[in-house]
């Protein structure tokens, strides 16, 4: 499904450039769930947001699935961002003034999806997930683990077959970021490919592969 | 559509979950979409608008031009001849208006009365409403006398009755029977009520008594250009037929609308880019609100675009949420348009045409619409500038870092502070100027005293000259007694207030020695009454009277323009022109300058004559009494001993110190305009020059306490911000000042005396902006140098 080879990203500096990911070659297969480990600074974080096509600045070679996205244009990696990768953050990221089925809702009307269709997604969603009696809850009505799972939720809504993971328990205590692991794994077998990035050895635990970074370069 | 509704409601929860940022933005932009409304309202009314008359554009004015390529008024006879000799015009009427006491109605008034000739209704394509206009019987010499009355007269004196016949007016020994109502709408020209056939009077025979204003209507298919160089023709060729008894040379033709608005017309374009500027002023601070929410909310856009939102959605987005800042500003900034819109126009009311079309109306309304949505279609752009071409990666991480180092958006604000820096001098400096010729015109002698004197004026139109001349004198006899009096005089117009003659006389009676100015009819204690100084010889005085050799008076600058190193006094002047006495007036005094038209026309050549003696221009007087107490209470007085004479005798009252601040109103439209606008840039700018500064000490908190630690005075860390605050605003200034020296010439005709580039002006309005900034940038600054070093180190 992903293929990296000689991904490199780099900033320029007064005596030459700095590189946060060096000769980066990686291969994940549909259905694989990996985990992305190591140090900070390693360049975890920015490994991911490429995944995601959240950073564009980087050279090498990317395919995601059938598609060369090192020879897209911005707009185009943009759009193939749009249709097959959600996002998990560490902090939630949930807009604060959308209520729990309003951010549910965002993915999808970025997505052109009709408003009834928009609601039907909506509702299986928050009846899957279990949130329905908290669909018009303000994030901040809710524990950060509740947070979360309308974070994976609104991730998976549109149906990624690429869900990327930026330390999704990293501020949940050791129950809730259970709970959320074993999401993942229920995601995961239903199909969904999943790349996680995590400090945790027991969250790791959950994925068939790690991944080790090391001041950019892929050690293991 | 409901993605956008979805829009507009998150839109909606975000001003109100930030009602101070909302309170703030929708307050100044009000200020700049009302302020714009309103000169819309009035620009729309005066200039854009068609005159409401059929087929308006084919309506003109016609206007005689001298050998000076003054345009002049017409003379009857030149009019009668350019009537009878034309082949482009579907009609053409002359009319002239006057003041004039009417009986009849409900009670006596002093009107306005239009006599106007018997195509005039025709050539503005409009009939009355009720009744009929003129029979070409009645629109002749001998015709039955019949008025046709404005809609307001009909309503207020005769009683809104549909027997018009009922009710005759009576002007002076004449009555006339009301045949016909104008429409509501119909005003022309300005302000009268009552409109009379003038073929029924005694026609002008000179060619150069001047008076008539003339209308026409093009015949169809006949253009502007064509009826012109006809008419050009036709002017020169009465020129060569007449000789030196015409003062024309060549006809104006202009678009009516044209002639009517055209004294105003550059002073309302360049007040509507005033306004404009205020609003680009009102933008740009809320543009720099925008920009911090726009960090403080940094994180929820990069959530939105990582998940999957373009940037044509985030625009929509940021633009929905302006459209309801626009909206709710721009609805607030309508109704305050409506007082606006009244103030300004009583702030001019005598200046400005078509004022009774003025109104806050439909046009207005989508005026303001479309400005709404291009101010919140500009100001929805703006985050979209600080955001643009950040990746989504990026924005994450700062927002997880909390306040970030934001180079981009200060010099973003900066910028905005450069061009509303610029902006406000522009508008403070057109005040400036504004104000400066202001000072320099009050600076300048009237040549008359306005403390202390009231003048009464009273009109007698169409009474017999003598007849009037006898009541005026019996009622200066009554004034003079009054109690506190000390002087009392009267003349025929008074300066400052219009109306008075103007044309040629023969001097010692000889064709070949011609003279031009201004002619007043006066009573001996009015020069005295008005203060005007006698400068050589005498004033009128008992001696002289009805069956005495006729005597004048001259002004100053007559006597330097005819008889610069010659003794006027004992000079002959025959100014039958006037009034059609050919006695020869004798010069007995030299009085002292007066500014006839305002404080701004230079004193034009005048020629006093004496009431008793010339009393057939004196249709209307004004009775100046000056007094040792209070004016007001000498009012009641002055007019119970008119109503004691006669109680058909209107009176109207004004001070003289009212009469010589009306003078003003023209100047003072533009200056409180002017003056308001800047006032109110001047307070943006410097909120926004605090805004911004106050933004980069919260970023620079951390360097601050850094400096400080290190041992950095006060005094060092004022020098930094302030110095940082004031660089946008010292680039803003210069080029400000680049900006004023080219665009401060467009209002040079508002100037007096004044240059559009006064270097004194220039340099105080450039200091004063400079201090304000300075104020603006030092109480942030001092903030900063209270910074606590350890808790800004803490806080980071």
């Amino acid at each position: 499904m992903i293929a990296l080879r000689d991904l490199e990203k780099s900033f320029p500096q007064a005596d030459g450039r700095l590189f946060v990911l060096r000769r980066i070659s990686l291969d994940v297969a549909k259905g694989d769930f990996v985990t992305i480990m190591g140090p900070s600074g390693a360049g975890k974080s920015t490994l991911l947001a490429v995944l995601g096509m959240l950073d564009g600045d980087w050279t090498g070679e990317y395919r995601l699935l059938e598609h060369d996205v090192h020879k897209l244009k911005h707009k185009d990696r943009i759009a193939l961002g749009k249709q097959y990768v959600g996002f998990v953050f560490q902090q939630y990221h949930l807009i604060d003034d959308l209520t729990v089925a309003e951010n549910l809702a965002m993915p999808l009307s970025y997505r052109d999806v009709k408003a009834d269709d928009r609601e039907a997604a909506v509702a299986d969603t928050l009846d899957r997930f279990g949130m329905v009696a908290k669909k018009n809850l303000y994030p901040r009505q809710l524990s950060g683990g509740q947070q979360q799972l309308v974070a994976v939720a609104r991730a998976v809504i549109h149906r990624p077959a690429l869900l990327l993971a930026d330390e999704p328990t990293g501020n949940l205590h050791s129950t809730q970021g259970k709970e959320i692991m074993e999401l993942f794994r229920e995601l995961n077998a239903a199909g969904t490919t999943i790349v996680q990035v995590t400090h945790s050895e027991d969250n790791a635990k959950y994925g068939s592969r790690v991944v080790q970074l090391r001041d950019g370069w892929i050690v293991s | 559509m409901d993605t956008l509704l979805q829009d507009l409601r998150y839109a909606a929860r975000q001003l109100v979950r930030n009602c101070g940022f909302t309170i703030v933005a929708v307050l100044t932009l009000t200020l700049g979409i009302g302020a714009c409304t309103a000169i819309f309202s009035i620009v729309d009314a005066v200039l854009l608008r068609p005159l409401p008359y059929p087929e308006a554009e084919k309506i003109v004015s016609l206007r005689e031009v001298d050998a000076k390529s003054r345009q002049i008024t017409f003379a009857e006879p030149n009019f009668l001849d350019v009537r009878a000799r034309n082949h482009t015009l579907a009609a053409a009427a002359q009319y002239n208006m006057q003041l004039t006491t009417v009986l009849g109605g409900s009670e006596p008034v002093r009107t306005r009365v239009a006599y106007v000739s018997g195509d005039f209704f025709q050539t503005l394509g409009v009939q009355p409403a009720i009744g009929r206009s003129f029979l070409p019987a009645e629109a002749k010499a001998g015709g039955q006398p019949v008025a046709v009355v404005s809609h307001g007269y009909w309503q207020r004196l005769l009683g809104s009755r549909n027997d018009l016949a009922v009710t005759p007016l009576r002007l002076g020994d004449r009555s006339y029977t009301v045949v016909g109502v104008m429409p509501q709408s119909f005003n022309f020209p300005q302000d009268a009520e009552i409109w009379l056939p003038i073929e029924i009077f005694p026609p002008s025979q000179s060619r150069t008594a001047h008076g008539r204003r003339v209308i026409a209507r093009l015949r169809d298919g006949v253009t502007l250009a064509k009826a012109r160089a006809e008419l050009s023709a036709l002017g020169k060729q009465l020129k060569q037929e007449h000789g030196a008894t015409v003062d024309l040379v060549d006809i104006a033709t202009l678009p009516l609308q044209e002639a009517l608005v055209g004294e105003v017309s550059q002073s309302l374009w360049v007040i509507l880019a005033a306004v404009g500027l205020l609003l680009v002023v009102a933008c740009t601070n809320v543009a720099n609100l925008l920009l911090a929410q726009a960090t403080a909310r940094q994180r929820e856009f990069a959530v939105r675009a990582a998940l999957g939102a373009t940037r044509w959605r985030l625009a929509r987005q940021f633009i929905a949420e302006n459209l309801l800042l626009a909206l709710l500003a721009g609805g607030v900034g309508v109704l305050l348009s409506f007082g606006g819109v009244a103030t300004l126009v009583a702030l001019n009311q005598g200046n400005l045409p078509r004022a009774d079309e003025i109104s806050v109306n439909a046009r207005a309304l989508a005026f303001t619409l479309a400005l709404v949505s291009l101010v919140a279609v500009a100001l929805g752009l703006v985050p979209l500038l600080r955001f643009g071409k950040r990746d989504s990666q990026e924005g994450l991480k700062s927002a997880g870092r909390g306040q970030s180092a934001d180079t981009a958006s200060h010099h973003l604000r900066a910028l905005l502070v450069v061009n509303q820096v610029a902006l406000t001098l522009v508008l403070l400096l057109g005040a400036g100027l504004l104000i400066q010729s202001f000072i320099r015109v009050l600076e300048v002698d009237p040549g008359f005293r306005t403390e202390s004197a009231v003048a009464m004026e009273i009109s007698l139109n169409d009474e017999p000259p003598q007849r009037r001349a006898s009541f005026y004198q019996q009622v200066l006899g009554r004034l003079a007694a009054l109690p506190g009096v000390t002087a009392v005089g009267a003349v025929n117009s008074l300066p400052m207030v219009g109306g008075g003659a103007d044309g040629q006389f023969l001097i010692d009676n000889n064709p070949a020695l011609k003279g031009y100015g201004e002619f007043r009819v006066a009573s001996p204690g009015y020069f005295n009454a008005m203060g005007i100084q006698l400068l050589r010889g005498r004033l009128f005085d008992q001696s002289d009277g009805p069956g005495t050799p006729q005597v004048a008076l001259i002004s100053q600058a007559l006597q330097r323009q005819y008889w610069l190193n010659e003794d006027p006094l004992g000079k002959g002047i025959q100014y039958g022109n006037m009034d059609g006495d050919t006695h020869l007036l004798r010069v007995v005094g030299v009085v002292g300058d007066v500014r006839e038209f305002g404080l701004e026309a230079k004193a034009e050549p005048t020629v006093y004559v004496h009431y008793l003696q010339r009393p057939r221009q004196a249709w209307g007087f004004a009775i100046v009494a000056r007094t040792q107490g209070d004016v007001k209470t000498l009012i009641p007085a002055m007019r119970s001993a008119v109503q004691a004479l006669s109680r058909d005798v209107p009176t109207n009252f004004r001070t003289l110190d009212q009469i010589f601040s009306s003078s003003l109103d023209k100047r003072r439209f533009s200056l409180v305009i002017f003056s308001s606008f800047a006032a109110v840039a001047l307070l943006l700018a410097a909120l926004g020059i605090y805004g911004v500064t106050a933004y980069a000490v919260t970023q620079r908190t951390q360097e601050l306490g850094i400096r400080l630690a290190l041992g950095a005075q006060v005094s060092d860390v004022l020098r930094i911000v302030i110095g940082q605050g004031m660089k946008a605003v010292l680039l803003g200034i210069v080029i400000g000042l680049g900006g004023a020296f080219a665009l401060t010439r467009l209002i040079a005709h508002l100037l007096f005396e004044v240059s559009a580039t006064d270097p004194l002006t220039f340099a105080v309005i450039a200091s004063l902006l400079t201090f304000v900034a300075l104020l603006a940038c030092y109480l942030p600054a001092r903030r900063a140098a209270r910074v606590d070093p350890m808790v800004a180190l803490r806080n980071e």
